[in-house]
């Protein structure tokens, strides 16, 4: 009896190890496609979990997923300290570097590897990583992929069949974010913006939110305004899109509230100033506090603490009077300017890449003790 | 040094390879042999070159002339030949290093595949006049243009009267650029347009009543294949009073054709219209029935269109469906102004996606 009762363990414990591997290993990739998901543009990227690369393309109105194979994980990344790093890229490309253009950079969380998406001039899209100091590319015509158009969701004309020219969504940013791609984007012909959520593994839904602001700058309500770049927070155990737009406003939307159709009110909490425009922003934690740095192309880095957004209770409905004033939450300036593009690199460094006073395009890491 | 001749489609272009330093002339004991090297065109890319070589496969690079960064791509080497293909196709114009670890074995240079110029077709609006609160400027080009730099870079604007430069565009990080990219969408900067915004109030409209200005667009922007414009595009125009009303169809003309003819139909609009949506938002149908099919086309300096039918015009009642998104220079459209606040009078106005012009042809 005793020996039957080890093997029903023995047997049950040998289930119990199956399931767990079979549910370790990955169904996200389970329906992916292998060969060429015809990329036209790459404008943003974001890594999901798995090395699963989401790359946000403005020509084709579409986000692919894109299988790396880029997911052994890796604690810690080696320090990067890399010069005329343009000129690198472009040389690599057989070009000089006044033929192309980096169009965004995301470090693949799992594996720290940096990624870069640049533009030739006559706009082919090419993928490349850094592996130690090596540039690498990933071939885009053979990779496993899967994508989703953007729905038009401002017009859908059952009766057009004259086939117009389809209206551009320029994307202006892309997160993932817990099964959720996030994108916003704003049209080449009506100024509108827009904000939406799709489920990914992806199916056949987006969630299109309509978002208002009081613009403070402004000195009014604003639906139009684009979002320039965007992150997702967590505030007192609620979570919040913390969305910056053109002009600097920076506003809150409750996650729970961004739902398809529903009008969503923001709770701006800063008026960063106008006549600057912000360009990336990621949340970090430094001795055991999250906060958030953002880079600008008319401002040095700031850094803003949570706390001090979660304790910034009211929302700025009286409208700043000062030409390029900053009020609401405050922040701190980082001695670090014409920062363009930023990414966490682990958990306790940062990467970005910055135009130096001389011109030169440089790919850095710091630790975030100095950030 | 050869340079494939421009005008190259698909087949092999054979090229002679020359050793760098036998060309200049400088006295060099190594690498006095010629070799011969082909380049390989598909599509009018440069997709790869091919050159007699016999060392080893390590240390071998293609290098862009003078350059540090081996470029990306795969060798392979079978009897003596060596093929190179990149990652992305060769650049045109562009001169190439094959070298052996520190050793300069050979140079080429990959000619142009196109060199006609591109051209700048069109400025919209048209008009010389444009409203205070002009909203839009659209680039018409011949060719899809450079997808790197700024496209702000190459366009100015010039107060005439005071003879400065004025920064009257929304800086956009995402350029409104066309599929094709071949047609750009300028903003004036929203936020100066709108009464009694901050920018607004800070820095007044970007365009002001009674001044002219000068728009250029530098003849030193490059198309896809990095040619230059080569000409500057100037446009002069004069700003007039704010257009504060929305276009109201029923206040357009409407010329009504003859049946059995394949006369247009004309719409005057009694203002310039967006020359963008303008195309695309009106639709002709014979009533209850579906679309007619025939082309849209703008004149006088986008204030009127026409539409010219595929079969003639019959008897009877026909319908004009346009959009409510048309709008304005002023981005003011069929449903509301574009400076006119949110607030709860506006919102209770009635709207409506579509408008219809109702018309007989008799």
């Amino acid at each position: 009896m005793k020996k039957l009762l080890f093997c029903l363990i023995l047997g049950g414990l040998g289930w119990v190890t199956i399931s767990a591997f079979n549910e370790t290993k990955s169904t996200l990739t389970d329906g992916f496609l292998i060969g060429d998901p015809e990329i036209a543009s790459i404008t943003s990227l974001s890594f999901g979990p798995e090395g699963i690369l989401f790359i946000g393309d403005s020509k084709n109105a579409t986000i692919y997923a894109l299988d790396t194979e880029d997911a052994d994980p890796k604690d810690e990344s080696a320090e990067i300290n890399l010069g005329d790093f343009d000129t690198k890229i472009a040389a690599s490309l057989g070009r000089t570097k006044d033929q192309i253009k980096v169009t965004d950079m995301a470090v693949n969380p799992v594996s720290k590897t940096v990624y870069f998406s640049v533009n030739l001039v006559d706009g082919t899209p090419v993928l490349l990583k850094l592996e130690e100091e090596a540039l690498v590319n990933i071939p885009l015509n053979n990779i496993g992929y899967s994508k989703i158009v953007l729905s038009d969701a401002v017009e859908v004309d059952a009766e057009d069949k004259r086939g117009r020219p389809l209206r551009i969504w320029a994307i202006s940013d892309m997160k993932y974010h817990k099964g959720k791609i996030l994108v916003s984007g704003l049209s080449n012909k009506e100024f509108g913006s827009t904000f939406r959520s799709i489920p990914f593994p992806f199916k056949d839904t987006q969630d299109y939110a309509s978002l208002e602001i009081y613009h403070a700058a402004h000195g009014q309500y604003e639906t139009f305004a684009p979002i320039k770049t965007f992150d997702v927070i967590a505030l007192e155990n609620k979570e919040y899109l913390m969305a910056s737009y053109t002009c600097t406003p920076l506003v809150l939307f409750p996650m729970e509230e961004l739902k398809e159709g529903k009008h969503t009110k923001g709770r701006t909490v800063a008026e960063l100033g106008s006549g600057n425009s912000p360009l990336d922003m990621i949340s970090f934690e430094k001795e055991g506090k999250p906060y958030f740095l953002m880079s600008n192309t008319n401002r040095s880095v700031m850094r803003i603490d949570y706390t001090t957004i979660a304790d910034f209770k009211e929302s700025l409905t009286t409208p700043v009077t000062e030409f390029a004033k900053a009020t609401g939450v405050g922040y701190v300036s980082l001695p670090m300017v014409n920062v363009l593009q930023l990414d966490n690199l682990d958990a306790n460094k940062v990467v970005y890449m910055q135009r130096t006073s001389s011109g030169e395009l440089i790919l850095r890491s710091r630790s975030t003790k100095w950030m | 040094m050869d340079v494939i001749p421009s005008g190259v489609t698909d087949k092999k272009i054979k090229v002679y390879l020359v050793l760098f330093c036998f060309l200049t002339g400088f006295g060099c004991k190594k690498n006095t042999t010629q070799t011969t090297t082909q380049v390989n065109w598909a599509n009018k890319k440069a997709v790869s070159v091919a050159f007699a070589y016999e060392g080893p496969a390590q240390g071998l690079g293609i290098y862009v002339a003078d350059g540090k960064q081996t470029v990306l791509g795969q060798f392979s080497i079978k009897e003596g030949a060596c093929t190179f293909v990149p990652v992305v196709p060769f650049a045109e114009g562009q001169s190439y290093q094959i070298r052996q670890g520190s050793t300069t074995i050979g140079e080429f240079q990959i000619g142009r595949a196109k060199t006609e110029r591109p051209k700048l077709l069109a400025i919209y609006p048209s008009a010389d006049t444009v409203p205070e609160n002009l909203l839009k400027i659209y680039l018409h080009f011949s060719e899809p243009m450079q997808e790197v730099g700024n496209a702000l870079d190459f366009v100015s604007v010039t107060h005439r009267e005071e003879n400065r430069e004025v920064p009257i565009f929304l800086e956009l990080q995402s350029e409104l650029w066309n599929a094709d990219h071949n047609r750009l969408t300028l903003w004036l900067d929203p936020g100066r347009i709108k009464t009694n915004l901050i920018p607004n109030q800070e820095r007044g409209l970007p365009l002001r009543k009674g001044n002219s200005y000068t728009l250029s667009i530098s003849k030193n922007w490059k198309d896809a294949h990095g040619m230059e414009l080569g000409e500057t595009g100037i446009k002069t125009f004069y700003v007039a009073h704010r257009d504060g009303e929305r276009p109201l169809p029923e206040h357009w003309t409407i010329h009504i054709p003859k049946p059995g003819s394949l006369e247009p139909l004309i719409l005057d609009f009694n203002e310039a219209m967006d020359a963008t949506l303008a195309t695309e938002t009106f639709q002709v149908h014979r009533s209850g029935e579906n679309e007619i099919r025939g082309t849209y086309t703008l004149m006088n300096e986008e204030r009127s269109l026409l539409f010219l039918p595929k079969e003639p015009w019959s008897k009877g009642s026909y319908t004009v469906i346009v959009e409510s998104r048309l709008e304005d220079l002023a981005g003011n459209n069929l449903n509301h102004l574009f400076d006119s606040k949110l607030d709860l009078a506006s919102a209770m106005e009635p709207t409506s996606e579509k408008k219809r012009i109702l018309f007989e042809v008799l």
